[in-house]
C-alpha cells in the first residue's frame, strides 16, 4: 500500500468509528430536552426516550417527606403558555429546592396517573452565581 | 472609586489597542521603531490593568458596596480571603483578571525576547496585546466590574455558601493560567509563519509556556473535580456536566499538542497538526468561557444570561479565520519532505494515531456537550421540509459510553508509545519486551476476576492500564541498565513524560474503581443507634449545634468502628448561613488509599428524634488526586534544569 492509500483508509477507518460511536450514543442515550408544554403535549412518544424537562416550582404545592427523602410538587413553564403538571420525586432533596426555584428533572411521564415520575432532581442556583446582565443594566 | 477603576480599564484598553497597532507594523516590517512602540503602549497598558485590579481588589477587601460587583459577590460578614476571591467569583471580575494574566505573560515575553528578530517579537506581543484588549472590551463596554449602584448599600448580597470553599481560592485562578497561558505558545506559532520559518523554532522557545499552561490547566481541572466531590448536589468529582466539558475540551487538544509538539521539534514531523491543535486548543479555551457565559446551554454552574456571547462568537470566528488563511497561504514551509517514510507502529506513527484519538475524544465530547444546540438548529432547517422533531441533549451515560473507547485506545499508547523506536516499525525487540508486561495485564485482569469483579468495561480498562503501567516500567528498568541511573537526570524530557504517563495510568485506576465499585447506603436511626457498613459499624450520635463567622451548623457525629476497632468519628453537617434561608450540606469524608468513606447528613430531624445519614464508599478514589499529581510534577520536571534534550 502506498502512503496516500493508508491515510485514507486510516482516516475513513476513524471517520467511521467517531460517527458510529456518536451515532450509537444518541440512540441508546439522548434524551428529549423539553418544556412543559412539550411533555403534555405527546408524552407517549417521548416516553420511548428519557426526557430532561425545566420548569419553575410553583409555590403552595410542594409536598415534602424528609425522613424518606419523597417530594411532590408542580412545575410551570416559565416562559410558554405556563404548562403545569406533576412531579414525583424520590432521592436526596438538593439544599436549594424550595418554591420559585428553576430545576432541571429528568425521568419519563406517568401517563396514567398523570405526574411526571423524576429520577433526578437538579435545581438552579436561586440568586445564580450571577445576575442577568440584562437586570444589571437596568439596575445600573 | 467605581470610576478610577473604570478610567483604568479604559486607559487599558487604549494603550493596548496602540500596542496591538505597533505590533502588527511591526511584524511587516524589519524597522525596530515599532516594536520598541509598542513595548511603550504595552507596559503602559499591564500597568493600567494592574491598577485598575489593585482597585478592584481595595473595593473589595474594603467592602464598597456602592460598586455593584463588591456588593454582589461579598458582605460585610465574608471572610477576608473569600473577599479576595470574588476578583474572579463573577464574571466581570474574571474577564478582568484574565486579561491581568495576559499583559503579565506579555510583559515576561518581552523581556524573554528583548533580542530577538523584531518580527518574531512583535508577532508574539501582537497576539498577546490583541487578546488582553478583547477582555477589556468586555470588562468595559458589557460586563463593567466597577459600574456603580445609584446609592450605597447597607451590605453586600453576600458570596454564594456553595462558593466559600477553598476551591474558589485555588480552582479559578489556576484555571484561568492555563486558559490565558496557551496565548503565549499561538503567538509564537504566529511569529513562525510570519517570519516564514518552518523550522522547530518557535516549538522549542514555546516549549515551557506550554507545559506551563497545561500543568495549570490539569491542575485547575482536577481541583474542580475535587471541589465538585466536596460540594453535595455537583454530582461528584466528574458529571459531564457543560461547565466541567468546557475546561476539559481546551485540555484535551493541548494534551495532543503536547505530543505532537515533540514530534515537530524532534523528527520535523507532524508541524501542520502541530499548529492546527494548538489552534484547536487556544479556541476551545475561549469557546469554553463562551460556553458558560452566554448562557446558551443550561448547566447547574451556570452563569446568567448575558450579551458577552456574540463578542465570544466573533472573536473566535475572526481569530479562527485569520489563523487558517496564514497557515494555509504557507502550507509549504510545513509539508514534511520525508512524509513517505512513515510507519503507523513507529514512535510517531503512534504519536500519530494519539492525536487522532485525543481529536476524537474531543469531538464526540464536544457534540454532546452541544447538542442542544446542535439539534435545535438541526430541527430548525429540516423544519423548512416538514421533518419536526423535539430537542434533544444526553446525559452522564452517554458521555461514559461514547469516551471509554478513546480513554482504552490513550491507555494502551501511553504505554506502548514510549517502548517503540523512532522511524522504525515494531519488530522483534519491541514484542519481546512487552511480554512481561502483557503478563502482568492478563494476570490483573484474572485477579479481579476471581475476587468477583467480572464487568467486561473494568475489566478491559483495568487491563489496558496495567499494560501501560508494566511497560513504562519496563522500559525504565531496560534504559537504567542499559545506560545506568544517570539517564533519569540527563534525560528528562523522557523520564519527566514517563512520570506522566505513571501518573495517568495511576489515576486511571483510581477513576475505574471509584466508578465502578461504589458502594451506596443510606440509614434513619435515632442518635446513639449504629448500624453496618460492609465491614464498618456507624454509631450516630447526637445532634450538635456550633456559631461560626457567618453560619449555624448542625452536624451528628458518626463514631466508625472496623473489626470492633474504633478508627474514626465524623461530623457530617448542614449550614445555616445567615441571610440564607436553606441548609447546605457540608459531607465528611474520611480518606484512605484503599478508598474514601463519605458521609452525608440526609435528614434530621429534634422533635421526631431522627438521624439520615448516608454513607458512601468510594474505593481508590485518593489515587486520582496522587496521580494528578505526579502527572504535574513529571511535567514540570521535562523541564527542569537546562540539560541536554533525550
Amino acid at each position: 500500500m502506498n502512503k496516500n492509500t493508508k491515510f485514507l483508509v486510516a482516516t475513513a477507518v476513524i471517520v467511521i468509528a467517531i460517527s458510529f460511536l456518536l451515532f450509537s450514543g444518541f440512540k441508546s442515550e439522548g434524551v428529549y430536552y423539553l418544556t412543559v408544554g412539550e411533555v403534555l403535549h405527546n408524552p407517549e412518544k417521548l416516553n420511548e426516550k428519557g426526557m430532561r424537562v425545566s420548569g419553575e416550582v410553583i409555590p403552595g404545592t410542594i409536598t415534602k417527606n424528609t425522613k424518606e427523602r419523597h417530594l411532590v410538587f408542580d412545575i410551570m413553564d416559565v416562559e410558554e403558555g405556563g404548562a403545569v403538571m406533576t412531579v414525583d420525586y424520590k432521592g436526596i432533596i438538593p439544599d436549594t429546592f424550595k418554591e420559585e426555584i428553576h430545576v432541571i428533572i429528568e425521568g419519563n411521564y406517568d401517563i396514567e396517573n398523570k405526574k411526571f415520575i423524576a429520577k433526578t432532581l437538579l435545581t438552579k442556583c436561586p440568586s445564580k452565581y450571577e445576575v442577568d446582565a440584562e437586570e444589571e443594566t437596568t439596575k445600573g | 472609586m467605581g470610576g478610577a477603576g473604570f478610567l483604568f480599564m479604559l486607559l487599558a484598553l487604549i494603550t493596548g489597542a496602540g500596542a496591538s497597532y505597533f505590533y502588527l507594523t511591526g511584524m511587516r516590517s524589519e524597522n525596530k521603531i515599532y516594536d520598541k512602540i509598542g513595548g511603550y503602549f504595552l507596559i503602559a497598558q499591564t500597568a493600567a490593568i494592574g491598577i485598575a485590579s489593585l482597585i478592584l481588589l481595595l473595593a473589595l477587601v474594603t467592602s464598597n458596596f456602592k460598586i455593584e460587583y463588591v456588593a454582589q459577590y461579598t458582605d460585610l460578614a465574608l471572610p477576608m480571603v473569600y473577599k479576595l476571591s470574588a476578583f474572579w467569583a463573577g464574571q466581570a471580575g474574571s474577564l478582568l483578571f484574565w486579561g491581568l494574566l495576559l499583559v503579565i505573560f506579555a510583559m515576561v515575553e518581552m523581556i524573554r525576547l528583548r533580542d530577538y528578530d523584531p518580527r518574531y517579537k512583535s508577532s508574539v506581543l501582537f497576539i498577546i496585546s490583541v487578546s488582553s484588549s478583547f477582555f477589556l472590551i468586555l470588562t468595559c463596554f458589557v460586563t463593567n466590574p466597577f459600574a456603580e449602584l445609584g446609592f450605597m448599600p447597607q451590605d453586600g448580597v453576600g458570596m454564594n455558601p456553595l462558593l466559600q470553599n477553598p476551591g474558589m481560592i485555588y480552582h479559578p485562578p489556576t484555571l484561568f493560567l492555563g486558559f490565558a497561558g496557551f496565548t503565549v505558545p499561538l503567538g509564537h506559532a504566529i511569529a513562525s509563519i510570519i517570519t516564514n520559518d518552518g523550522s522547530n523554532l518557535w516549538v522549542k522557545e514555546s516549549r515551557g509556556w506550554a507545559i506551563f499552561s497545561w500543568v495549570f490547566l490539569t491542575i485547575g481541572i482536577v481541583l474542580g473535580g475535587q471541589w465538585a466531590y466536596v460540594e453535595l448536589g455537583w454530582g461528584g468529582y466528574w458529571a459531564w456536566d457543560p461547565v466541567e466539558n468546557a475546561s476539559l475540551l481546551p485540555w484535551i487538544t493541548a494534551t495532543a499538542y503536547m505530543h505532537s509538539a515533540l514530534i515537530y521539534e524532534q523528527r520535523n514531523k507532524l508541524k501542520i497538526w502541530t499548529h492546527t491543535l494548538l489552534m484547536t486548543s487556544f479556541l476551545l479555551c475561549i469557546f469554553g468561557t463562551f460556553l458558560t457565559r452566554s448562557g446558551v446551554i443550561e448547566s447547574v454552574h451556570s452563569f446568567g444570561k448575558s450579551s458577552l456571547g456574540t463578542f465570544f462568537i466573533v472573536f473566535m470566528v475572526v481569530a479562527a479565520a485569520a489563523y487558517l488563511i496564514m497557515l494555509l497561504t504557507n502550507l509549504k514551509l510545513y509539508k514534511d519532505p520525508e512524509e513517505k517514510e512513515f510507519h503507523f507502529s513507529s514512535r510517531e506513527g503512534m504519536f500519530f494515531i494519539a492525536n487522532w484519538v485525543f481529536l476524537g475524544l474531543m469531538v464526540v465530547v464536544l457534540v454532546g456537550t452541544t447538542m442542544p444546540i446542535l439539534s435545535q438548529a438541526y430541527y430548525g432547517i429540516m423544519g423548512i421540509f416538514g421533518v419536526v422533531g423535539n430537542k434533544l441533549t444526553v446525559n452522564i451515560p452517554y458521555f461514559n459510553k461514547v469516551s471509554t473507547p478513546f480513554f482504552i485506545l490513550i491507555l494502551l499508547f501511553a504505554g506502548l508509545a514510549p517502548m517503540a523506536q523512532y522511524g522504525k516499525e515494531v519488530g522483534e525487540t519491541f514484542y519481546k519486551r512487552i511480554i512481561p508486561a502483557v503478563i502482568a495485564a492478563l494476570a490483573s485482569m484474572v485477579l479481579m476476576y476471581v475476587k468477583g469483579y467480572t464487568m467486561p468495561i473494568p475489566l478491559i480498562l483495568t487491563g489496558v492500564t496495567s499494560l501501560s503501567l508494566a511497560t513504562i516500567i519496563t522500559k525504565i528498568v531496560i534504559s537504567v541498565k542499559n545506560n545506568g541511573a544517570k539517564v533519569m537526570l540527563t534525560q528528562r524530557r523522557l523520564y519527566g513524560g514517563l512520570l506522566v504517563h505513571i501518573g495517568v495510568v495511576i489515576m486511571a485506576y483510581g477513576i475505574i474503581a471509584s466508578s465502578f465499585y461504589n458502594i451506596k447506603d443510606e440509614h434513619v436511626v435515632a442518635p446513639g443507634e449504629s448500624f453496618s457498613f460492609g465491614q464498618y459499624e456507624m454509631q450516630v450520635g447526637e445532634l450538635t449545634v456550633n456559631q461560626s463567622q457567618n453560619f449555624t451548623s448542625v452536624y451528628a457525629p458518626v463514631k466508625v468502628t472496623e473489626n470492633g476497632k474504633e478508627i474514626v468519628t465524623v461530623a457530617p453537617e448542614r449550614r445555616f448561613y445567615n441571610k440564607r434561608e436553606e441548609a447546605w450540606a457540608e459531607v465528611a469524608i474520611y480518606s484512605k488509599l484503599k478508598g474514601d468513606l463519605y458521609f452525608i447528613l440526609a435528614s434530621y430531624s429534634k422533635p421526631e428524634n431522627y438521624i439520615g445519614i448516608q454513607v458512601v464508599y468510594e474505593p481508590l478514589l485518593v489515587w486520582l488526586w496522587i496521580g494528578c499529581a505526579i502527572m504535574c510534577v513529571g511535567a514540570v520536571y521535562t523541564v527542569s534544569g537546562r540539560s541536554k534534550n533525550a
